[in-house]
This record gives C-alpha cells, sequence and structure tokens, in this order.
C-alpha cells in the first residue's frame, strides 16, 4: 500500500471519529430536558423487571444517588404539569416559578437557569454508571470514572425524547469531561425524564430538624420540626401548592423553659394523646461529595414504620416518587432550585392519604455532620464540641458564619462554593471541628446553631426505675446536672427553676409527682415519667408433684403456698391441713366428701386437700375399726347445718357420693366418736348431720 | 438502695428474665451478703456472678420470688403478697412473703390492734415482716383483711407437698452429654466433696452423683441402679447418702431450736424453704462447726425435714 492510500485512510479514519463525536453530540442536544422533581438524570444499569434499580446512597457502589427506575426503565417522579420530555417526544415548555418573597435579606434567584444558546447541557449532569442499576446492595460499581452532574436543561420543545438507557449514559471520561465544560456553574438539580416512564426519586431520608422555642431540647421526637416563629409566607404557587407552608427557621432558641401553668407536667394521658395528632416527618438535608471534590445538596426524607416503601407525595414542583432506602429514610432527591428550597422550606404531603407529610423549615444555616446511618454529612440542630461538621449557608452569611466559628476555636476550614456543586448563592464550609462551648444567644438566632453547647449531661439516677424512663411513684429519680459550672447554673424542672440538694440533686415541687416531667439546662433536656403503682398477682403451680406415679391428684406449690391442683381449678386457695389420723372431709351437702392426701408417706406428714366445697367435718378413713379412745370428729370448718332438699330427688350421677357420705356419718355415730371440740353445739350439729343421713339412707330403701 | 428495693421493682414488674433481674441487681446496688456453697445452681445461669446466684437463692428461699427455667432461658415471677402462718411458743407468727407495694405498707400501718407488727431489717434479705397474734383466727382474719394469701401451718404444709429425695417423683430420666469439654466431677459420700472423675466413670457407677460442667453450665446426673436422672444437686447428694447409708447428718438443738446441717449438705430448695418460713430468716453459717443453722424450727417440722432427706435426726 502506498503512502497515498495511508493517507486516505487515515483521514477517513479522523474523519469518522468526528462524525460520530458529532453524531453524539446531537443525541445529547436532543435529548435535553428541563430537569424536575430532584430526580437523578440517570439510570445506572438495565432495567429488571423484577426489581425496580435502586440507585440511592446505598445501592450504588460509589453511593452515588441515582434514579431509581421501575422493571420498565421508566423513571417516576413526573410533576403533574412538568415539562418532562415524553415519551413520544413531546416537552412541554418549562413554567417560569414565581418569584417568592422570603424573609431572608438577599434576594432568592427563583428563575429558572438559562438555556444556552446551543442548547446544549448546562448544568452538571450526573451519571451513575455501572452497577446503579444492579439491586439495592449491590456495590460492584462498574463503568468509568464516577461523575455526578446535575443536568439542568431548558425544554426544547422541538426536542425529541430520550429514552435514557443504561448503554446510553455509559459515557466515556472524555465526553464527560466535555460535558463538564458546558456546564455553568449554579445549576443544580437535574432530572431526566424517559418515555413513559413512573420515575421513582432517588432520595435520602430526612434527617431531624430541631429548633426548641422553649430553649432546645435537645432531641424531638423523629420528624417533627419545631421551628417557631412566623413562616415564610410563600406567594402561592398556581396548581402546585401544597395544602401547609414551609415554615422558617428562625434559629435555636436558648432560652430556658417557661411553666405552662398550674399542669406544668403533662400526664400520661396527655403524652399519648399528642402522639396521635398530625406530626410531620422531618426533611433532611444532605451533602455528599466525591473523589473529585465536587459536592451534591441533596434532600432526604424520614420514613415512620407504616409507611410503605413507594410514596408519592405532593411538593411544590409536582409530585415526587419517594424509594426506600432504609427503614428510617428515603432515598435522596435533588429538588429543583434546591438552593431556594433551602432557604424557604419544603413541604411535602403523601399523595392520596392523610396525615403524612414532610416538612424542611427554611433558613440560610444549616449545619451538617456525619451519621452512623448514612452517609455523607446531614444536616442535624447544633454544632458539637469535638466533632467534625460541614456548615452549609448562604453567601450573605458567611462572615457572621465565619466568625461564629471562629469563636468555637475553628480556625481552618475549607470553604466550597457552587463551582464545586454548591447550590447557588450557597456556600460550603467543611472540616469544621468545633472546640470551645459558646453560649447561645437568649433569643431566636439562627446562629446558634454555631454556638455548641457545653457538654452537660442530666442525669436521672436511683429511685425504682419500671423502664427505660418510667420511675415507680414514691420512688422517684434523683435529678443531678454534670459539666461544666459555668454552663450549668440554670436548671429548670417542668420549666421552673430548681435548685440543688445537699446531695447534689435538683428538686421541686411537684417534681415527682405522677405524670410527665422535663429537666432543662443549657438547651439539654430530659424528660421522666412516674407512675403509680399498678401491679396485682395472681398464684400459679410453680412446683407441683403427683400424689403418686401417673396419678391425676397433684399437689402444687406457689411461695408458702399449697394446693391441691386436680380438684381446685376454679380458683388458687391454699388447700387445708388435716391430720393424717383424719383425711376424710365431709361438706354441709350430701355427696360432699373427699380424701386428703400428701406426697410422702412419713409419718406424721399433714394431709392437704382443696375441696370443692366448703368443708365442715373431718372423719379417720375407717371409723368403724379406728379406735374411738383416741379418734374423734373433727370440726374443720363452720359450724353450718346440713343442706338436705327435701323436694327433689337427687341426680343418679351422685347417688354414690351420697350413699358415701351418709355410711360415713352413720359409722362415725354407730361407733360412738365424739365430736371435737366436745361442746354442746358441736354435738348437737352432729346429730343433725346423723339425722339427715338416716333419713337419706332409709329413704334409699 | 438494697434487696428491699429489688423486691419492690419486682413486684410492680410482677415477671421478668433473668437478664432483666442481673439488671436490677447492678441498678439497685445490691450487696452480697449471704453465704453461698455455690452449689445451689445448676443450669445456663451457673457462671453468672455469684451476686445473682446469691440474690436469687435468697427471694426462693424465703418464698418471695420463683425463678422458673425454661430450657436455656430462665425467668422470675413474684409471689402474690401471702402470710405463711406456723406457731411459735404460744404465737401465731404470720410472716409476710411475695409481692410487696406501698399500698401494702399502708395496710399494715392500718391492722387490727389484735395483731402486732414486727418487721426487722436484714442484711442481704428484704426486711422480714411477722405479724403476731395470740389467736389464730384474729391472724387469718388481719391478712385476710390486708389482702394476703394465708397459709396455715405453712412449713407443715410445704413438706406434705414434697416427696423424699428417693422418691422417683424427685428425679427424671436423663442422659448426660458426652461431647467433648465437659468437666466431670464425681461426689464423695466419705468427704462430702467433689473428686474428679471422667465419662467411663458414669457409666461404669452403679450409683453415683456427677456433676458436668461447661463453661457456664452445670448439670448433675444421678446414677441410681444403673441408671441415670437428672436431680438438683442437694436431692442427689441426699439421695446417695442414703443409699451408702449415711444417715447423720441432720442435728436438732431442742434448746434453741435450731436444725443443722454442713454446709456442702444444704437441703433441697422447697424443704429449706419450710424450714425458712419457720423463722422468716435465711439460715446462717456456724464457722467454728462448718454447719448451716435454721432457727425457731419446731422438733416435729425439724423431724420432717429430716425424713424428706431420708436422714435420721440426731437430737442434742
Amino acid at each position: 500500500m502506498n503512502g497515498s492510500s495511508t493517507f486516505l485512510i487515515a483521514v477517513g479514519l479522523i474523519g469518522l471519529f468526528v462524525l460520530g463525536v458529532a453524531i453524539l453530540r446531537k443525541v445529547r442536544r436532543s435529548g435535553r430536558e428541563r430537569v424536575r422533581g430532584g430526580v437523578y438524570p440517570q439510570q445506572c444499569g438495565p432495567a429488571s423487571p423484577a426489581s425496580p434499580q435502586h440507585l440511592g446512597g446505598v445501592g450504588a457502589s460509589n453511593g452515588w444517588p441515582c434514579t431509581t427506575l421501575d422493571g420498565s426503565g421508566k423513571r417516576s417522579g413526573e410533576p403533574a404539569t412538568n415539562e418532562s420530555i415524553q415519551a413520544a417526544g413531546e416537552a412541554t415548555p418549562p413554567v417560569p416559578t414565581e418569584p417568592t418573597t422570603t424573609s431572608s435579606t438577599a434576594p432568592v434567584d427563583t428563575t429558572l437557569p438559562p438555556v444556552s444558546p446551543r442548547g446544549e447541557l448546562t448544568a452538571r449532569e450526573e451519571m451513575s454508571v455501572a452497577g446503579s442499576a444492579q439491586s439495592e446492595n449491590d456495590q460492584s460499581g462498574v463503568g468509568p470514572e464516577r461523575v455526578h452532574i446535575q443536568v439542568v436543561a431548558a425544554v426544547d420543545p422541538t426536542a425529541v425524547s430520550k429514552d435514557i438507557r443504561a448503554e446510553d449514559t455509559n459515557l466515556s471520561a472524555s465526553v464527560t469531561e466535555q460535558v463538564k465544560e458546558t456546564m455553568a456553574p449554579g445549576d443544580l438539580s437535574a432530572e431526566k425524564t424517559t418515555e413513559d416512564s413512573s420515575n421513582s426519586v432517588s432520595v435520602l431520608p430526612a434527617g431531624r430538624e430541631e429548633a426548641s422555642p422553649e430553649g432546645g431540647r435537645s432531641e424531638v421526637p423523629r420528624g417533627e420540626d419545631i421551628a417557631t416563629a412566623s413562616t415564610a409566607e410563600a406567594a402561592p404557587r398556581p396548581e402546585k401548592q401544597s395544602r401547609r407552608e414551609p415554615r422558617k427557621y428562625e434559629g435555636l432558641e436558648r432560652r430556658p423553659p417557661q411553666p405552662r401553668g398550674n399542669d406544668h407536667h403533662v400526664s400520661v394521658a396527655a403524652v399519648a394523646d399528642s402522639v396521635g395528632r398530625e406530626r410531620a416527618l422531618a426533611i433532611a438535608v444532605r451533602l455528599l461529595f466525591d473523589s473529585g471534590g465536587f459536592c451534591t445538596v441533596s434532600l432526604v426524607a424520614s420514613r415512620s414504620p407504616g409507611l410503605p416503601d413507594n410514596v408519592t407525595v405532593t411538593a411544590p414542583s409536582g409530585l415526587l416518587d419517594l424509594r426506600a432506602m432504609q427503614d428510617e429514610w428515603y432515598q435522596d432527591v435533588i429538588p429543583e432550585e434546591i438552593g431556594q428550597l433551602l432557604r424557604e422550606g419544603a413541604v411535602w404531603r403523601q399523595e392520596g392519604a392523610t396525615g403524612t407529610w414532610w416538612s424542611l423549615s427554611g433558613r440560610e444555616l444549616y449545619v451538617l455532620a456525619e451519621r452512623p446511618d448514612l452517609r455523607g454529612w446531614v444536616s442535624q440542630p447544633c454544632l458539637q464540641l469535638g466533632r467534625k461538621h460541614a456548615v452549609l449557608c448562604t453567601q450573605q452569611l458567611r462572615s457572621a458564619v465565619e466568625e461564629a466559628l471562629r469563636a468555637t476555636g475553628v480556625d481552618s476550614a475549607v470553604a466550597l462554593d457552587a463551582s464545586l456543586g454548591v447550590p447557588a448563592g450557597w456556600l460550603v464550609i467543611r472540616d469544621v471541628v468545633p472546640t470551645l462551648p459558646v453560649s447561645p444567644a437568649s433569643d431566636s438566632d439562627i446562629l446558634n446553631a454555631l454556638r455548641p453547647p457545653a457538654d452537660v449531661e442530666i442525669s436521672l439516677e436511683n429511685g425504682i426505675r419500671l423502664e427505660y424512663t418510667t420511675w415507680l411513684e414514691g420512688y422517684p429519680p434523683l435529678v443531678r446536672v454534670y459539666g461544666d459550672p459555668a454552663h450549668t447554673t440554670e436548671v429548670r424542672i417542668d420549666g421552673r427553676p430548681a435548685s440543688p440538694g445537699e446531695d447534689g440533686a435538683y428538686r421541686l415541687s411537684g417534681w415527682d409527682s405522677a405524670g410527665t416531667h422535663t429537666v432543662w439546662c443549657e438547651g439539654t433536656s430530659k424528660s421522666y415519667s412516674i407512675v403509680p403503682f399498678a401491679a396485682s398477682w395472681e398464684p400459679w403451680d410453680a412446683y407441683s408433684f403427683p400424689i403418686v406415679a401417673r396419678s391425676n391428684r397433684r399437689l402444687s406449690i406457689c411461695g408458702p403456698l399449697v394446693r391441691e391442683a386436680s380438684t381446685n381449678q376454679q380458683g388458687w386457695s391454699p388447700a387445708i391441713q388435716l391430720p393424717e389420723t383424719h383425711p376424710v372431709i365431709l361438706g354441709a351437702v350430701p355427696g360432699e366428701h373427699t380424701l386428703a392426701t400428701r406426697a410422702s408417706g412419713v409419718r406424721g406428714t399433714v394431709c392437704l386437700t382443696s375441696p370443692s366445697f366448703r368443708p365442715v367435718w373431718a372423719l379417720p378413713p375407717d371409723p368403724v375399726h379406728c379406735n374411738k379412745e383416741i379418734t374423734s370428729i373433727l370440726l374443720v370448718g363452720e359450724a353450718a347445718e346440713p343442706a338436705i332438699r327435701r323436694d327433689t330427688p337427687p341426680p343418679i350421677g351422685r347417688r354414690r357420693d351420697i350413699d358415701a357420705w351418709c355410711r360415713l356419718i352413720l359409722d362415725a355415730s354407730r361407733k360412738g366418736l365424739a365430736t371435737e371440740p366436745d361442746t354442746e353445739h358441736v354435738r348437737a350439729l352432729w346429730l343433725a348431720y346423723k339425722r339427715a343421713a338416716r333419713r337419706i339412707w332409709r329413704s334409699r330403701k | 438502695m438494697s434487696v428491699n428495693d429489688l423486691l419492690l421493682w419486682m413486684s410492680a414488674r410482677c415477671e421478668g428474665s433473668w437478664q432483666q433481674f442481673r439488671s436490677a441487681v447492678e441498678t439497685f446496688h445490691v450487696e452480697e451478703n449471704a453465704s453461698e456453697d455455690g452449689e445451689s445452681w445448676d443450669d445456663a445461669t451457673a457462671g453468672d456472678l455469684p451476686l445473682y446466684q446469691a440474690i436469687r437463692l435468697g427471694l426462693e428461699r424465703l418464698a418471695h420470688v420463683e425463678f422458673v427455667s425454661g430450657g436455656t432461658e430462665r425467668r422470675w415471677r413474684v409471689v402474690p403478697p401471702a402470710l405463711a402462718v406456723n406457731q411459735h411458743c404460744n404465737q401465731w407468727v404470720g410472716i409476710l412473703c411475695g409481692a410487696r407495694s406501698p399500698g401494702l405498707g399502708a395496710a399494715l400501718r392500718e391492722r387490727s390492734a389484735t395483731v402486732s407488727l414486727d418487721s426487722q431489717a436484714i442484711s442481704g434479705m428484704p426486711n422480714r415482716i411477722r405479724l403476731v397474734a395470740s389467736d389464730l383466727e384474729a391472724l387469718c382474719r388481719a391478712g385476710k383483711v390486708m389482702g394476703l394469701v394465708v397459709q396455715r401451718n405453712a412449713p407443715a404444709a410445704l413438706l406434705a407437698a414434697i416427696p423424699p429425695v428417693d422418691d422417683p417423683r424427685s428425679r427424671f430420666s436423663a442422659e448426660p452429654p458426652s461431647g467433648a469439654g465437659w468437666t466431670i466431677n464425681q461426689f464423695s459420700a466419705t468427704t462430702l466433696r467433689w473428686e474428679r472423675a471422667n465419662l467411663q466413670h458414669v457409666r461404669r457407677a452403679d450409683t453415683g452423683l456427677f456433676r458436668f460442667q461447661l463453661r457456664y453450665q452445670r448439670f448433675h446426673f444421678l446414677r441410681w441402679s444403673g441408671r441415670t436422672f437428672q436431680v438438683s444437686v442437694q436431692v442427689g447428694k441426699y439421695a446417695l447418702l442414703r443409699r451408702r447409708r449415711i444417715r447423720r447428718l441432720v442435728q436438732y438443738d431442742r434448746a434453741r431450736a435450731v436444725v443443722s446441717v454442713p454446709v456442702t449438705c444444704r437441703p433441697p430448695l422447697l424443704v429449706e424453704r419450710a424450714l425458712v418460713l419457720c423463722s422468716g430468716s435465711l439460715a446462717q453459717l456456724d464457722e467454728a462447726s462448718g454447719r448451716l443453722e435454721y432457727s425457731q424450727v419446731p422438733q416435729d417440722i425439724a423431724r420432717l425435714a429430716a425424713a424428706l432427706v431420708c436422714q435420721e435426726m440426731e437430737i442434742r
């Protein structure tokens, strides 16, 4: 082959290459969509009909959140009026959001990011390649370098819908670099929707939000955002407005709690009632860093027991699909204009159900820290001494934040801006490790979140604790507070100042009464309940021995109590004891008789029985052949007259018992046994039994 | 904190697991006091701290709580408030057993004038509370008014419900473990001590008591006429002593009304409970003689107890 041929071949190859790149670019350009609803734009592997591809923070091998797809490869989470690319290629133009008024000092850019003239991707496009299409637990990431690129793309009405499939998103590194170069800083939250997709949104479960209007409860019930004060009244958004408006976070209020009137302590019933009221679940903010130093800010919805794995919620931006990541969290979601959402807050309500809603109170400052149950950095109420944090704040608040951090002993921290993925207008300060406690401002101050409290520990000691935080009335816990004395000067119980006694325990009137009480000190609080004694007990057969082997009659023991278990089945009553010489028991009703027994033949051991009738007399087993000099008829119960019914004959089934009853009495009488006690009254009573037995005996003949 | 608080907690809880009991012992800072020969427990909890075992056995012997074993799990359940009545000298004495509550305390203070109250703090056990009356019926009525279940002649009733140690009802057939790792000891009726043994000894023995230990487990097996039974250690010892015709271990001091046994031959739990309920106090160790002493025991009760453990009581 000559040189010219070689040259032509090389040119041809180059041309093919260029053509291929151009085609690819065009394909991507035509697939340009408006990203909505916080869905990561991307699928992460071949769709499996068997199971959705959970691409959330747990599933993807590198942990990058990703769009979850159902078996058909669809993505869910399209809002009703969203502008996502439809399967047939229809695309609706984006609906510009109305600017909303907030209480923040800085204007909030609520407009959509502009579309570049070329219509190319103007923001980071997230591509989670490899492995993310697998099951949630699949950790085997494959594919090229992972790059999270969030796509914000203006929707081109003429664009053809793009069904993003795994192979399409499995871009090479070079292509991803090109995409990066086209991104405009600050563009966020991309979402790609595909044809007939029922997208599910990768969300991160929400962390807890905490703001105590009563002085900094250290921990609020899960899902409750208790930020107080007026909430930002966002202008109503057409057709997408949630019923509830997101509240505005006003900072941790470190004022000590005040008493709530006479019923300053909440009864157990009241506590139970409050639990039944509708409560918001929390939406946490999560920050994830990738290997390249870029970061992603997302929202994570919490999940309470009973909520399904997949939930559709109504958000200001439309419908969102939340897919479970853990028992307590749903997967990440990156909403559109997350920067604005962080300022203004968000309210999501479960579609088609009542009572379940999620809330994020808007603010300009978030404190984030690592959690044992979630990757990355998740929002928490306040800085903690000695712990590494990240702080997410608006640009306007930067100087105040940095000053506050310096007061906590933070001398070096790294600040990230939108060029590294931070939402526009926001700033991430990482590697924040406070070492000095700072007294909080008494009023609501957003910067109180940057004032870590001294290590104050409220300890509930001694008393008789029944379970967890419940003590027995009359035996309350001793309330002691440990920590820096400079920060433990004020202790309140149920909102009222308490003073320590000589033993160092804090008390005041009513602190040990039945009900629920709360101890507060320097923003730390702990509750305890006191309940009255309400136990009841019943005897049972702790030990049981048969009278003889393979006998149905048993003697049972419970503590000091003994009973014959076979006969006394109605209740547990102690057995009566009889001398071994008089094991036969007679009752007042003809036929009532039984033989007492014992577990051993040791001489002198008493006989036991638990008769089903009221015993009256005890007789020897064989009155006719006993020694009447030393044997007598014992009165062992109440001196009851014989109960004979003259009107109706006894049932046939009891005839044998009646005959035995009569025979025992008549034999004892015939023998001439004396009664014991040998009094006139007892003798007369025995005579009555004798006459009754005789009458019955004769009537049988 | 003390065993009184522990009993009150157990009364409020009514029942629970062994783990909960151990935690409660720790929580209430109960201190060990009673001497324990370390052989009175044989189950999966044998490896637990002696403190837990001592407290548990004390509560059982005093008839406050029953500990039942369900396989490898042991649970406890508090006995209902009961009055164990027996006669002492010319008085009728009711010993308060079982659950205690603040309301019961108030009822005790408001008792009838014909019944006197004797409450005594004793280290290592809940306060001994006794009701004393000269008339049995008055005592029983007072107990019922307070909501107590009254057991007349409680020691005698208990002894009447217990089979002797050599009775088949005191043992059940079982095969000892044959796996590796078990430490085997054989009880010597002569020295009243445990001696090393192995599985061959167990199989060859016609009569003998063997202890199998593995980490936290301890079981006792009685070889009886060539057959193997699982027994409690006390029942096994006295059954073996009976077979070896060693029958002079139980002594009775008539003047002091005290029954004593060698510390290594503590009576079976229920027999011991009957002896304890005579006075309401646990046995005391006489270190000089090395014997456990039970006080305020009537002679007939002592004799019955000796007969149940197949011993002839030596009266002094």
